[in-house]
């Protein structure tokens, strides 16, 4: 008997050793690599692309980028606007070319541009592309292709025509939509994204290995505009979906750059200077419903809006480095002149103030919350909606008196839910790449389909009419001031606080640049 | 009959599916109304259900399950071939070290009953069968990624990477085989022939191993089924955790996304792929118990 235990024993042992012995091939560590963690798209085809553009963004290059949180020129040597401020005529710099070393041209550029626009594309994110004249029209199926405001001059000249003026027009051409795209390849596989020998761009990196939804291995193009200042010799980026997963394999040294630090963990990384914190393009707000009681009394709105403690959401709640928001524009966004940011012109439409909010919900009716009746807070699982919720829910229990129920739903059933605005009071948080104010903004028209808020104001909506119409910048900024201070005279919505990005950042990792919504660029990072 | 089986499965996935609620093109900003008109032309979800779900019936039939609402571009049959052979590879993995692990395991506390070797199996048993499989996952993560540094914990570049998760996935199945064997070890041993056996002469090894373990491994045929629908649902987790871009990672993302061509295909795939592993089990049953034989 003891024999034959002794035998499984090295039986089992064997296994083991055998398991183990297979080593895999040890990658030659090259001295210029960084892996990179971040959110996967299914699909990488710009068109489809469904994140903020960081992966795509490396291999193709559009006519103006991101830099040191400016948008610069990018594949554009200039750009002239008309004085009614309708036509950009783009001039390309010289000796473009794409990665196989074909001359990249203005009819490559246009090529894209209409793409994302055919109705038979199906593209989720055609709405950007819809400042282009008849560009909606035209993904609509009611105009040609013919229609649309581009047009080829010259291999170098592109024109665009728009339907009205735009005074971020510049910044929305950092977009993907805007990308060139190589027709004979693009139209010969739909799937050629996915392959190296057709994923064929125009930026800093090539694609030399892809395993979807796994990894993706970037080495520089020799052929990008600026090869020379691309320091990197592997940029591997993987997509970790778990947060304490990349955290992990971001001690084990697998991972250099991280997005996803896990909220528990935000002190301890800030301590061991892991975490860079910048700000972002985003509002977290609450939307209620102005036509149903009991918040369709602006009293109610207005005891809700001034009983939150914002600093406490932010400092003891979330401790990202959030802002406190009592307006619907990130601190981040410039004004007319770039040395003012919107909320400088502007700082506060209103600060906490428990006693006036118990004031006004005493005037609307409810005494210390007495009689005030069964509100529920709609709210999605996952992230940090529910804490953010419960802290809500115990201010206005401790300073208003009122009991608030929260419910949460799933993602995609507490979207249906929210825009049938099912429920009184519902979260709400949106980012952009657009840096301009309109974005948050021109959602609360009173027609307006993501106005889950309900909140209807023929005024409000004449003054971002003629926002949206209004060339000169500086009125233009004039009447977007106005409209922030309408909505939140009227607490429309209740803004809570300007989330930020939050990346884990090793030490040696050096010129490292981000876009405001969250993207991470390494063309020029190198490691020390 | 599993033809049959896989179509009424198919029926009841579709329309359970299309019933919850939230649809594919959600999102927190809502898309324009000629965006979500082209993408419904496109993907056929502005014709009537039932003629939905005749057409997609009759592309199953065909083979085709049809393409994927997130992946845009790719078909399912496309994602379950690139995605599907590493699932196997872990779930075999898996198998591999249940069915080693487990067997050795009860064999050996059947033998040493309620000895300290049968202490230690029970006790294992029991932290394997009630932790859940994500648990040890990270724990194992932890342990051996990270502090020990032995072990590799994110992807499938190299045969080491597979360890890991393949012991997380395994940890239940062996400590549910393990007592399996081990009773039914036990109730084989005490049977007459063992007896009669033994007081023919016959010893040890070839009493436990040719005489007994043969019988008592039917109850683990038999769980080989479940066995390997549990590895294939258990490894979504296991996926996930790992970073491993298998199928069952695509399946659960699927749900999310409601992406119904990849849930019912997955569905349909899983459910062919049971049915399939019941004709073998059926089959093995021959040739393990001789009193089981193919009915005319």
């Amino acid at each position: 008997m003891q024999k034959n235990f002794v035998i499984l024993l090295v039986l089992a042992v064997l296994l083991l050793f055998v398991f183990s012995l297979v080593i895999g091939a040890a990658e030659g560590k090259a001295s210029q690599k960084i892996v990179f963690n971040t959110h996967n798209s299914e699909s990488w085809d710009p068109l489809r692309d469904s994140t903020v553009g960081t992966v795509t963004s490396h291999i193709f290059e559009g006519l103006t980028i991101w830099e040191n949180g400016n948008v610069v020129l990018g594949a554009a040597e200039k750009i002239d606007m008309s004085p009614d401020g309708l036509v950009y005529t783009i001039t390309l710099k010289d000796n473009l070319k794409w990665s196989d070393g074909k001359a990249l041209t203005a009819e490559d550029f246009k090529y894209g541009i209409i793409r994302i626009l055919e109705p038979a594309m199906a593209g989720k994110y055609a709405i950007d592309s819809f400042y282009l004249k008849n560009a909606k029209a035209f993904n609509e199926g009611k105009a040609d292709a013919d229609g649309v405001g581009v047009k080829v001059i010259d291999d170098k000249t592109l024109e665009l025509i728009l339907e009205s003026p735009c005074g971020f027009f510049k910044s929305v051409l950092t977009y993907k939509n805007y990308y060139p795209l190589r027709k004979e390849i693009v139209e010969k596989n739909p799937n050629w994204w996915m392959k190296t020998d057709t994923m064929i761009g125009n930026g800093a990196f090539i694609m030399k290995e892809f395993d979807p939804g796994y990894k993706m291995v970037l080495v520089p193009n020799p052929n990008y505009r600026d090869a020379e200042n691309v320091k990197l010799d592997i940029l591997e980026i993987r997509f970790i979906a778990d947060s304490q997963v990349e955290l992990m394999a971001y001690k084990a040294n697998e991972v250099q750059v991280g997005i996803l630090p896990p909220s528990d963990t935000i002190e301890d990384l800030k301590a061991s200077g892991d975490l860079y914190i910048y700000p972002k393009l985003q509002v977290y707000w609450l939307v209620m419903n102005n036509q149903a009681s009991p918040v369709n009394d602006v009293r109610v709105r207005k005891a809700l809006a001034l009983s939150i403690d914002r600093d406490a959401i932010v400092n003891n709640v979330l401790r990202g480095g959030q802002i406190p928001a009592y307006g619907m524009c990130p601190p981040i966004i410039k004004d007319v002149s770039l040395d003012k940011s919107f909320r400088d012109v502007y700082p506060e439409h209103f600060e906490m103030d428990i006693p006036k909010a118990k004031e006004l919900l005493a005037e609307a009716g409810y005494p210390d919350g007495k009689g005030f009746p069964q509100t529920t807070y709609l709210l999605s699982i996952g992230g940090d909606h529910a804490v953010i919720a419960q802290a809500i829910q115990s201010m206005w229990k401790q300073n208003l008196g009122i009991e608030v129920d929260l419910k949460a739903l799933e993602s995609a059933v507490f979207i249906k839910e929210r825009r049938a605005v099912t429920y009184p009071i519902a979260r709400y948080i949106w980012a952009t790449n657009i840096p301009d104010p309109s974005v948050w903004l021109n959602l609360y028209v009173s027609n307006g389909r993501n106005n889950d808020s309900k909140y209807v104001n023929p005024e409000y909506d004449k003054i971002i009419n003629s926002a949206i119409n209004e060339p000169d910048v500086a009125k233009r900024f004039a009447l977007l001031h106005q409209a922030e201070k309408m909505l939140i005279d009227d607490m429309g919505v209740i803004p809570l606080f300007y989330p930020m990005n939050k990346i884990l950042i090793k030490k040696n990792i050096k010129d490292l640049d981000f876009t405001p919504a969250g993207g991470v660029l390494f063309k020029r990072a190198y490691v020390e | 009959m599993g033809f049959l089986t896989l179509i009424v499965l198919t029926t009841i996935a579709f329309f359970l599916v299309k019933a919850i609620p939230g649809g594919p093109f959600d999102s927190e900003v809502a898309l324009p109304e000629s965006v979500m008109q082209n993408l419904e032309k496109k993907y056929g979800t502005d014709k009537p259900l039932h003629e939905q779900y005749f057409l997609y019936i009759n592309k199953v039939i065909h083979g085709n399950l049809g393409e994927s609402f997130k992946y845009e571009n790719q078909t399912v049959n496309q994602l379950i071939v690139r995605g599907f052979p590493v699932t196997a590879r872990l779930g075999l993995s898996a198998i591999i070290l249940a069915l080693f692990f487990g067997i050795s395991l009860g064999v050996i506390s059947s033998l040493k009953h309620r000895g300290i070797v049968d202490m230690i199996s029970l006790s294992f048993s029991m932290i394997g069968i009630c932790l859940p499989s994500f648990v040890i996952a990270i724990l194992l993560m932890y342990f051996f990624g990270l502090k020990l540094g032995w072990l590799p914990f994110m992807g499938i570049d190299t045969l080491k990477h597979y360890i890991l998760p393949a012991i997380a996935l395994a940890l239940y199945p062996i400590a549910y085989i393990s007592r399996l064997t081990r009773a039914s070890m036990l109730e084989v041993l005490g049977q007459d022939y063992i007896i009669t056996a033994r007081s023919k002469g016959i010893h040890g090894f070839k009493i436990v191993f040719i005489h007994a373990l043969k019988n008592a491994l039917l109850p683990v045929v038999t769980y080989i089924g479940p066995l390997t629908a549990y590895l294939l649902t258990g490894s979504f987790v296991i996926e996930k955790m790992f970073s491993i871009p298998g199928i069952g990672k695509m399946f659960v993302t699927g749900i999310g996304n409601r992406d119904y061509s990849v849930v019912l295909g997955m569905t349909i795939f899983f459910g062919a792929l049971i049915v399939v592993l019941g004709i073998i089990v059926d089959i093995a049953y021959v040739f393990i118990d001789p009193r089981v034989k193919f009915s005319k």
